[in-house]
């Protein structure tokens, strides 16, 4: 017979109202294995806190993207959104698996370029892109998404000098009914910038125009619009058609999935109202093809989703640091992974889980991080079972912006590990160290010593 | 005016040679001259054949009939055999003269007559007319009491004599004695017997012929006449009775008609050729015997009745796609059919002209095919189930498949497999739970769509309330129709999709092929021109390229200029026309050479049919290019199909393979084109093919790099088998 769990006691404020008729889960079940593979043994091998990223779950998101579109709509191409996880591992996943990448800044592009990524096939969005960066991007017949009229003229005065001619789409931005407006970046439709700048592009005839780029927000369910955008879209394209003899060849509806992460606030868990890839590809592929584009031709549909195609696949194992009572009576816990690794726990609920049993019971508790910083708040409110300093916990869905939005602030960022099909543990990322950081850092001769 | 005179003549001039070759099935023009000259060995019956002709010719003129028809001697081949026959057994005389013309009248209103009532059963009418005309000659003879019998022929050694001396006699005689009681003399005679010339001479001349124009047919006609000959000894028949009463040909003609002509040749066509005999053996004798009673001969009364029997049964056949196949378009021989015949697996489905392609986006899996393990039996054996499943997991549905939203294919688009329009549409049955099947709404919400008077397609099982299109609509070609939906008798989502003959929900199912789709194998795409797909086969529609579609699309008139060089001269300038004939059938004339390469272009593929003329031209390397193209945008497709022998291999090779035709074709050559992925996706300037001709051993034949220009323009770097590099260079002379 096994030791029976000491219970600590616990202090419960007595939530009034209607319980539903399944009565309310207050216990959560622990997780205690990744693809099979025991935490435990993955945080004593690389230490503790710890990302760890799933490979199939990655292939599997993909593929059920990119079903969900291929099946609704003939020609259809994801790309990797490098902002949203850029370690080159995940990156070399997706494009093994058919995406291209789409990046917004030299940097991206460089980690394009060295992940193999054909010219051809990265996508250069963003409004930050130097005279360096354009002339790269074009060298390489790289697809620019022109974001502002300083840009265009930049590649116009750059066309004089490079042999190639710049394959370029502008982002347009437009009124489809949806609050808030994204109008920060590319052109405005309804203003005419958008056609103002399809028509310098043109008449300069120093490049190729190809596609057009919107994004219209993100948590949008409803086809209309989608429909009111891709109309609109399809009347740009029908002018320059009509104006230019000029079709376009792809209409890139942008990313904005959203994942399952709960947002705080919420009502209802995410996991009920996030929409799935069927329902985007339903709203979008009907948008696209009750429009009608120019000379009866179907332009490619791109997208680039970033969230909803990783943050399934990545987890944050860590330890308990230490529990205490607050002033008003509150149970707090400290783990060992704050804000400083998960910047997303400013506006995600992530979903939090201990890997072993250790009570039955759980109590309303705020999860504290390690910074020594009053904000580091990983879960103001949460019933959570009382666990002991040096027990282990992982956290669900943080695959997307942890690992690029990440700080080094305070302490050094931990391993990352990739589970790969065959359920073997590769170190994609090692942890930082002094070194890392000496490395960086230059003292000018009067400070030594 | 002279023009006209010299149009004329040269129509004359084909249209008598051919009605030579076409007792033999042939418009070839040796062995139509060789004809000629045997029917010559007696003067008076080569005229007389010759007359008789020329009067079948004059009167489909004056009755101003098909020109075509008259040129390929379809209306005077049965009038010549009368007017041969009447030299042979009467003397020469004015007389005569007005029997051959009688006959010949015979002869020609009996051809047009049976044309007319066989050409609706799809059979040949042969040599019946001349029989008609030939027994009503014999039978009114004895009336004709101022024609002599012809004695010359009666006396052949005299008549040699007087045509060719002391020579001609030995001739005559060496050749009988040296193949006398080897059965051979007995074959000669039999060939010869075709053009009433009963010597050995005509017979080794007329065999030197069929050789000329026909391994396989020379091969079929000794094949055909000793099994006959076999079979007479076996049945204890006097096998010398064949020397005078000269049915062997009968024997000789249906071999080449069934193993050469009528079917491709193959080792199944020439199994029933053999099979044949027997009964053709059977049928003579009887007839003989019967027709003795009216003292007439039997002549080709056998050949015609079996053959047209045979042929009627074969094309009446519900299943055409099995072996033996008919002959649709008969080109210069037998082993010509075979060989184009070999290198385009499609053509076995050629009878199904309506090209009817998946009716859906992306790729989905057959899940049931052909006569399936289901339901898929009896009236319903020619239908498909197609599902959508995970590559990693092979699952076709996530979580636990207890919910229909659980399947990867439901509440997916179904789109129009053709043009077509709405007849039958329902929309209002609902979707079942997972395991739950409803039988007594069978095929749940479905539209059929008709695409030809006799053909249409059935979409079932869709979503409730899905269904976009109404009775009447016209729909094109991946238009959506509705979603993939789990009504009716379907215990799980999928896409029930067939071909019937009515617009009933319900009807029996119809054979019919699939056109131009991928299968996807692993990492590579296949291409199937027509085929049927198989269970677990996962399909996808072909995407096309804009500028493949554009750069093999031309219009009747177009002018090519084809420019071919080596690393050492300067280049050559070809001139190639795009041209329709009235079959409909589009080719590229190179206006140098004469030579033509036919091609087929249905807007997915562009497929080289045949190419004729000279292999000097630039066409040719054109051809062996760009033999199949499929006009997509897939880079990860490859095409492989078989190219046809006889355009790359040679004497002595090919000659031996002629002869190995009704046993299998040997000789290899296997095509593949592969696509190149381009530097830019949108807005690309150019694609890159490659394509490759491999032999035995994978010995590399003929390879290409083809770069296929947006404006058009095509250029091609050859290898060719002699390690010489050619260098092609296509471009429309009217857009330039």
């Amino acid at each position: 017979m096994n030791k029976r769990i000491y219970e600590r006691p616990v202090l419960r404020k007595v939530v009034e109202g209607i319980p539903n008729k399944f009565g309310s889960l207050k216990r959560l079940r622990p997780i205690s294995t990744i693809d099979n593979v025991e935490i435990d043994s993955l945080i004593e091998e690389y230490g503790s806190p710890v990302f760890v990223l799933s490979e199939k779950t990655i292939r599997d998101t993909y593929k059920n993207a990119y079903r969900a579109f291929s099946t609704r709509y003939p020609k259809v191409q994801f790309a990797w959104s490098y902002k949203t996880n850029y370690l080159d591992a995940v990156c070399r996943i997706f494009h093994q698996e058919g995406a291209w990448a789409e990046v917004v800044s030299g940097f991206e592009y460089e980690k394009a370029i060295d992940n193999n990524t054909p010219g051809n096939k990265i996508i250069f969005n963003g409004p930050d892109k130097s005279e360096e960066d354009l002339v790269k991007a074009i060298n390489n017949k790289s697809i620019i998404h022109i974001d502002h009229f300083d840009e265009l003229y930049m590649i116009l005065g750059l066309t004089d000098q490079l042999k190639e001619r710049p394959q370029v789409a502008i982002r347009v931005n437009m009124d489809t009914g949806i609050i808030p407006q994204w109008d920060r970046f590319g052109f405005n439709y309804e203003n005419g910038e958008a056609w103002n700048a399809i028509n310098r592009i043109l008449s300069s005839k120093k490049m190729d125009f190809i596609g057009l780029h919107v994004h219209i927000g993100t948590y949008i369910t409803i086809s209309k619009p989608y429909a009111v955008a891709i109309e609109k879209l399809a009347a740009l394209a029908n002018k320059t058609y009509n104006r230019f003899q000029k079709s376009i060849g792809y209409i890139d509806v942008g990313g904005g999935f959203a994942s399952q992460n709960t947002l705080q606030g919420a009502y209802m868990p995410a996991t009920d109202t996030t929409p799935s890839f069927d329902d985007y590809a339903h709203a979008i592929t009907t948008a696209m093809t009750a429009a009608n584009f120019p000379n009866n031709e179907t332009p490619t549909l791109i997208l680039e989703t970033g969230r909803a195609l990783i943050d399934d696949a990545g987890w944050l194992a860590g330890t308990v640091l230490a529990n205490k009572r607050l002033a008003d009576g509150r149970r707090s816990m400290v783990i060992d992974a704050g804000v400083n690794l998960m910047f997303t726990s400013f506006w995600y609920d992530h979903e939090i889980y201990p890997v072993h049993e250790s009570s039955y019971q759980s109590e309303p508790t705020t999860i504290y991080g390690p910074l020594c910083m009053n904000i580091d708040i990983v879960r103001k409110n949460i019933d959570f079972p009382m666990l002991n300093k040096g027990d282990h916990f992982v956290i669900k869905r943080v695959g997307a912006y942890t690992m690029t939005q990440w700080m080094q602030f305070i302490t050094y960022r931990p391993n990352i590990v990739l589970i790969d099909q065959h359920e073997k543990v590769h170190l994609i990322r090692k942890q930082e160290d002094k070194e890392v950081f000496r490395r960086q850092e230059l003292v000018p001769d009067y400070l030594q010593n | 005016m002279k023009d006209k005179l010299l149009k004329k003549s040269k129509f004359l001039l084909e249209a008598t040679l051919t009605s030579y070759s076409q007792i033999f099935f042939t418009e070839n023009k040796i062995l139509a001259s060789i004809l000629i000259v045997v029917s010559f060995i007696e003067w008076w019956t080569g005229l007389s054949g010759l007359i008789a002709v020329l009067t079948a010719i004059a009167l489909a003129q004056l009755f101003d009939y098909s020109e075509i028809t008259t040129e390929k001697g379809l209306y005077s081949f049965n009038a010549l055999l009368v007017g041969l026959g009447i030299g042979t057994y009467f003397a020469p005389g004015l007389e005569v003269l007005l029997l051959i013309v009688a006959g010949a009248a015979i002869a020609f209103f009996s051809a047009v007559f049976f044309m007319g009532i066989f050409a609706k059963y799809g059979i040949p009418f042969l040599s019946i007319p001349f029989l008609v005309g030939m027994w009503l000659l014999l039978l009114a003879f004895p009336s004709f009491t101022n024609v002599a019998l012809n004695m010359e022929t009666l006396y052949p050694s005299n008549m040699y004599f007087k045509m060719g001396g002391d020579v001609l006699v030995s001739v005559m005689e060496g050749l009988s004695s040296f193949f006398e009681d080897t059965g051979f003399d007995t074959y000669f005679l039999s060939l010869g017997a075709i053009f009433f010339q009963f010597n050995i001479l005509s017979g080794v001349l007329i065999s030197l012929g069929l050789l000329i124009h026909s391994r396989v047919n020379f091969l079929l006609s000794l094949v055909g006449f000793f099994v006959a000959y076999g079979m007479y000894s076996y049945l204890g028949m006097y096998t010398g009775s064949l020397n005078y009463t000269y049915y062997g040909f009968n024997f000789i003609l249906s071999a080449i008609a069934i193993g050469g002509y009528f079917l491709i040749p193959s080792r199944q066509s020439f199994l029933l050729s053999l099979l044949l005999i027997p009964v053709l053996v059977v049928t003579t004798i009887g007839s003989d015997r019967l027709f003795m009673y009216f003292e007439l001969s039997a002549y080709s009364l056998p050949f015609n009745v079996i053959m047209i029997g045979v042929l009627y049964a074969l094309k009446i056949r519900y299943d055409q796609t099995k072996g033996p196949i008919l002959t649709l378009v008969h080109l210069k021989n037998p082993e010509t059919n075979a060989y184009l015949f070999d290198s385009q697996p499609a053509k076995k489905y050629a009878a199904f002209t309506v090209p009817i392609r998946l009716p859906f986006m992306g790729k989905w899996t057959v899940n049931q095919a052909h006569n399936g393990k289901y339901t898929h039996k009896d009236f319903f054996r020619f239908a498909w189930d197609f599902i959508i499943k995970d590559e990693a997991s092979s699952k076709e549905f996530s979580g636990e498949g207890l919910l229909v939203t659980d399947y990867y294919c439901y509440d997916k688009p179904v789109v129009a497999p053709a043009l077509g329009t709405v007849v039958n549409v329902l929309n209002t049955v609902e979707d079942n739970e997972i395991g739950a099947t409803n039988t007594l709404q069978n095929w749940g919400n479905t539209v059929v769509l008709q695409h030809e008077n006799y053909l249409f397609s059935k979409l079932s099982h869709l979503k409730k309330g899905s269904i976009d299109v109404n009775i009447g609509d016209v729909v094109v070609e991946g238009q959506y129709i509705g979603k993939c939906g789990n009504s009716g008798r379907s215990p799980y989502p999928h896409l029930h999709f067939q071909l019937q003959g009515t617009s009933k929900i319900g009807g029996a199912t119809l054979f019919w092929p699939l056109s131009e789709y991928l299968v996807d194998n692993v990492s590579k795409l296949n291409f199937v021109q027509k085929g049927i797909p198989k269970e677990q086969d996962t399909l996808l529609n072909i995407s096309i390229s804009p500028i493949l579609q554009s750069a093999f699309k031309w219009s009747p008139g177009d002018e090519f200029q084809l420019s071919m060089a080596n690393a050492f001269n300067k280049p050559v300038l070809f001139t190639i026309r795009n041209e329709i004939d009235i079959y409909n059938q589009s080719f590229l004339n190179c206006l140098n050479t004469n030579a033509k390469l036919y091609y087929e272009n249905n807007g997915k593929t562009f497929s080289a049919l045949n190419y004729i003329g000279s292999k000097k031209s630039a066409l040719f390397y054109f051809y062996s290019s760009l033999y199949k193209v499929v006009l997509s945008e897939h880079s990860d497709l490859s095409v492989a199909t078989r190219f046809p022998v006889h355009h790359l291999y040679r004497f002595p090779m090919l000659t031996i393979q002629d002869f190995l035709v009704p046993f299998g074709i040997f000789l290899k050559g296997n095509y593949n084109l592969s696509y190149i992925e381009p530097e830019q996706t949108f807005n690309s300037e150019k694609i890159e093919l490659k394509s490759k001709i491999v032999g035995h051993h994978k010995v590399s034949l003929f390879s290409s790099e083809i770069v296929v220009h947006k404006n058009r323009e095509i250029n091609i770097h050859c290898d060719t088998s002699k390690k010489s590099k050619i260098i092609l260079k296509w471009k429309n002379t009217l857009y330039a």
